[in-house]
């Protein structure tokens, strides 16, 4: 366990992290709360992670060694509680709630969801802006939440599903005479997590400056609603609704997934050949004779007639494999994109050598740095059994700087 | 939240998740100036042409375009010629006075430009120099070609997406590109601290595979404990009542997800189907997994004739998580966004002002992060940016005389590239694509 992709970008200033000596406590609030504060552990800051007793739902989410649930042997929690401190505290109860209000205290951020202020003793006013810079003038509380602190949907209740679906992701998303899709992960939690680690670095960033933010309120809803760019282009400008359609955009064909002989291909022509297409495509599919065919040459006629397209492309790719495939298309100056899973995720050899991934429990790896920093590696650590730092942080809050030892 | 109005940045960006990136900082008051260059013949437009509003070629069609609009508004655009020696000079006094330089071509294009970052780095050690790009600097596949639609496919997702016992799909939204921007938007920040306490600058590699692998983390870890690979499944779960149902209208559907017992309970109450409480088959939650079939056909009876936002109102207001399935236009009308000033009125050219999204939809004390103003006319900011390197008017003059600089004043794109940016929506209405064309739609007036 240490930084991923260390050398990758060179230079690398030993053990320097871009948050070095900065303390952020997260209220355990779901998935998004647990990957933003690890975004900031990576970056460097000590993150003090507060769960309930019985450990949070992340612990609990597995996947386990052999479905036998650990609270601290979940695949999800070891992922995404890396580098973190635990301390099992009842916020409902004042005195556990005056021990977190101490930690807090001493730290540059807090991240959690609002609405836990719903249920926490008073000392923590989540859920009152006001009340929160009062309370804890020096801690910018990072809010991240289903649809935000404001707004007639605040008090909803809501996961990925919804969410795409009211971000205008879903509709587009899947088979035209069927349900629209959304997709396979929580990706609403995923990008309001990341929302809110570039909100939380700018509130840090900009208290350097002198500009001191008290709370910042991130939106799951709007952190994925952000991304609706070909709906709302083309709805804004010509007034036209999109409607899913094998979940491809509106021009340009194929740019959907295949089956070929030993898996998919993700047929989106792309590289030097793909300017002439006809010609390079017609190669590739060994039916040069199709080269003229305005099928192959007009690119919106081939949109429309999309099936007779395939009519020629899926029996040739079924007589491939993805290897012969890209090979062939390489040869003639065209990528098209791979569709590994997770098993060829983790044999892949360009990861492998960019020293992609971070070794975590029982040799099992897990995702490495989402972005290389040449002066300050990201880093990880081991996540923490429930409560492992319990003891020491509980006296350190005792004592007058709170650190209770931090490493 | 003009909290980096400090901040010099140079974009040497196109398509998506590089804008991304810059944009937000924009929005968070850095001076971003976008190098652009002339349209080459039959060449790459970029987003400055892609799907013009009403289909409209005629006259500045680049500088009436919303996808270049969202992707840049509040930047500003020096058009700056990059082939030629002196247009590479002015851009790379350009980035000595700047504090962050963002790119996301091909690994190796501006480095053959002349701005190659390990150089750049040593030479202005204070620069922030962020590369993004489908897979990173190095390794194997540095120099595979990528663009959002390869990138979604090369995560691994469309992997665990689609209908049951079908293929791997991918989403109708190419979301990578602003998902792993955001990333590299983070590394920006955290770069920025880092500079901020030391004076140290430094590299940053984004690769758009990388950053997105973590959101399969739960996926990585059953193969590797169990051997296990996520089956797709449509929109369900296990353990949970999860679905897309239809509801009265035209292709209307409302979003259900029911996680635990007392979402579960209050869906059965607030729908009138309190007997399905004492059901045996909807005992428990592996019971329900086990006739998600029969359930979904009973739920869509009860749905099917009803308004999707009533249906969501009415779960909402119980605790049963629900949501209607929104279309485009719906999305620009939805009242939480509205209320959260999602949205900024911008001009897009003399076409009219339109609603759009804000890329940093964080509210720090409730003040929001809007964006400082439309997208930028093509070299709008040349001679100001010019200037501002301290060149003379001569000087500048001199410059576009030799078109090392230009304005865009009398550009002339290639006829057959702007007849191929329009879109065919009729016959896509009639294929399926598109579900309506409101011809009345028009835009607020400027």
């Amino acid at each position: 366990m240490s930084a991923t992709n260390g050398d990758a970008a060179g230079g690398a200033s030993e053990g320097a992290t871009a948050l070095d000596g900065l303390r952020v406590v997260e209220i355990a609030a779901g998935r998004a709360v647990a990957y933003c504060a690890q975004l900031l552990a990576q970056y460097g800051a000590e993150v003090i992670r507060i769960e309930p007793p019985g450990g949070d739902a992340i612990r609990l989410a597995g996947p386990f060694n052999g479905d036998e649930p650990d609270p601290d042997g979940g695949g999800l929690h070891a992922a995404i509680n890396r580098g973190k401190r635990s301390v099992a505290l009842d916020l409902e109860r004042d005195e556990e709630a005056a021990l977190a209000a101490r930690l807090i205290e001493g730290a540059a951020l807090l991240v959690s969801d609002w609405r836990e202020g719903e249920r926490l003793a008073s000392e923590l006013p989540l859920g009152d802006p006001e009340r929160w810079g009062e309370r804890f003038p020096e801690t910018t509380f990072v809010s991240i939440s289903d649809f935000g602190m404001t707004g007639p949907y605040a008090s909803w209740r809501a996961d990925s599903h919804i969410i795409e679906g009211l971000a205008g992701f879903s509709y587009v998303s899947g088979d035209p005479d069927r349900e629209p899709l959304s997709a396979g992960i929580e990706l609403s939690d995923y990008f309001a997590a990341t929302h809110a680690a570039i909100a939380a670095l700018a509130a840090l960033a900009a208290a350097r400056r002198g500009l001191r933010t008290h709370v910042v309120d991130i939106s799951a809803h709007e952190a994925l609603s952000m991304t609706d760019d070909h709906n709302l282009v083309v709805w804004l400008g010509s007034g036209v609704v999109r409607k899913r359609y094998y979940s491809r955009i509106l021009p340009g064909y194929p740019n959907d997934i295949m089956a070929c002989k030993d898996g998919h291909i993700a047929f989106v022509p792309v590289g030097t050949g793909h300017h002439d297409f006809a010609g390079v495509v017609s190669t590739l599919l060994e039916r040069p004779d199709l080269k003229d065919s305005p099928i192959f040459t007009e690119t919106q006629t081939r949109n429309l007639r999309w099936r007779e397209f395939d009519a020629v492309a899926l029996p040739w790719l079924a007589r491939h494999t993805r290897e012969e495939i890209f090979r062939r298309a390489g040869e003639l100056g065209l990528g098209f994109g791979t569709v590994p899973d997770v098993e060829d995720l983790l044999g892949d050899s360009h990861l492998e050598e960019r020293d992609y991934w971070d070794e975590g429990p029982d040799g099992v790896r897990l995702t490495g740095a989402g972005a290389i920093l040449s002066a300050t590696p990201q880093r990880f650590g081991p996540a923490p059994a429930l409560d492992a730092d319990g003891e020491a942080l509980r006296a350190g809050a005792a004592t007058a700087d709170g650190t209770g030892g931090a490493a | 939240m003009r909290f980096f109005e400090d901040l010099k940045v140079v974009a040497l960006t196109q398509g998506w998740v590089g804008p991304l990136a810059t944009r937000i900082l924009s929005d968070l008051g850095a001076n971003m100036v976008r190098v652009e260059r002339a349209f080459t013949p039959g060449g790459n437009y970029g987003n400055r042409t892609l799907f013009p509003p009403r289909n409209d070629i005629a006259g500045e069609v680049w500088n009436r375009n919303i996808y270049f609009t969202v992707r840049n508004a509040g930047t500003r655009s020096a058009m700056i010629d990059l082939g030629q020696a002196e247009g590479r000079a002015l851009v790379r006094r350009l980035i000595s006075e700047a504090d962050v330089v963002v790119e996301n071509f091909m690994p190796g294009v501006v480095a053959r430009l002349g701005f190659d970052f390990q150089g750049l780095h040593e030479e202005f050690p204070q620069l922030i120099l962020l590369h993004l790009s489908g897979f990173g600097q190095t390794g194997p596949n540095a120099f595979r070609p990528a663009n959002g639609m390869t990138m979604e496919p090369a995560s691994g997702v469309p992997t665990v997406t689609g209908y049951r016992g079908e293929g791997p799909t991918k989403t109708g939204q190419t979301w990578v590109d602003p998902y792993s921007g955001l990333h590299g938007t983070a590394a920006l920040v955290a770069a920025l601290i880092h500079r901020d306490r030391t004076g140290e600058g430094q590299i940053i590699d984004v690769s758009m595979q990388e950053a997105t692998l973590p959101v399969l983390e739960s996926q990585f870890a059953d193969y590797q404990r169990n051997g296990r690979h996520q089956a797709r499944d449509g929109n369900r779960r296990p353990g949970m009542v999860r679905g897309a149902y239809p509801c009265a209208g035209d292709d209307d559907w409302v979003a259900i997800s029911l996680r635990d017992e007392a979402e579960w309970r209050a869906f059965c109450r607030a729908s009138g189907h309190e007997a399905w409480l004492d059901d045996p088959r909807f005992a428990d939650a592996a019971s329900r997994t086990e006739h998600h079939d029969a359930l979904d056909e009973s739920i869509a009876a009860w749905t099917r004739e009803r308004d999707k936002f009533e249906v969501a109102a009415l779960l909402q207001g119980a605790g049963a998580p629900a949501g209607p399935i929104l279309k485009a236009d719906e999305v620009i009308a939805d009242p939480q966004l509205a209320a959260r000033e999602f949205f900024d009125d911008l001009a897009i050219g003399d076409f009219g002002r339109v609603p759009i999204q804000r890329y940093l939809p964080a509210k720090f004390d409730g003040a929001a992060v809007p964006a400082k103003g439309p997208a930028p006319h093509l070299g709008a900011d040349t001679d100001a940016v010019l200037a501002e390197l301290g060149l003379s008017a001569v000087e500048i003059e001199d410059l576009h005389a030799r078109r090392i600089a230009d304005r865009a004043s009398g550009l002339q794109s290639d006829p057959i590239a702007r007849e191929g940016s329009q879109l065919p929506f009729e016959d896509y209405e009639e294929m399926g694509s598109v579900l309506r064309i409101d011809r009345d739609y028009a835009p607020k007036p400027l």
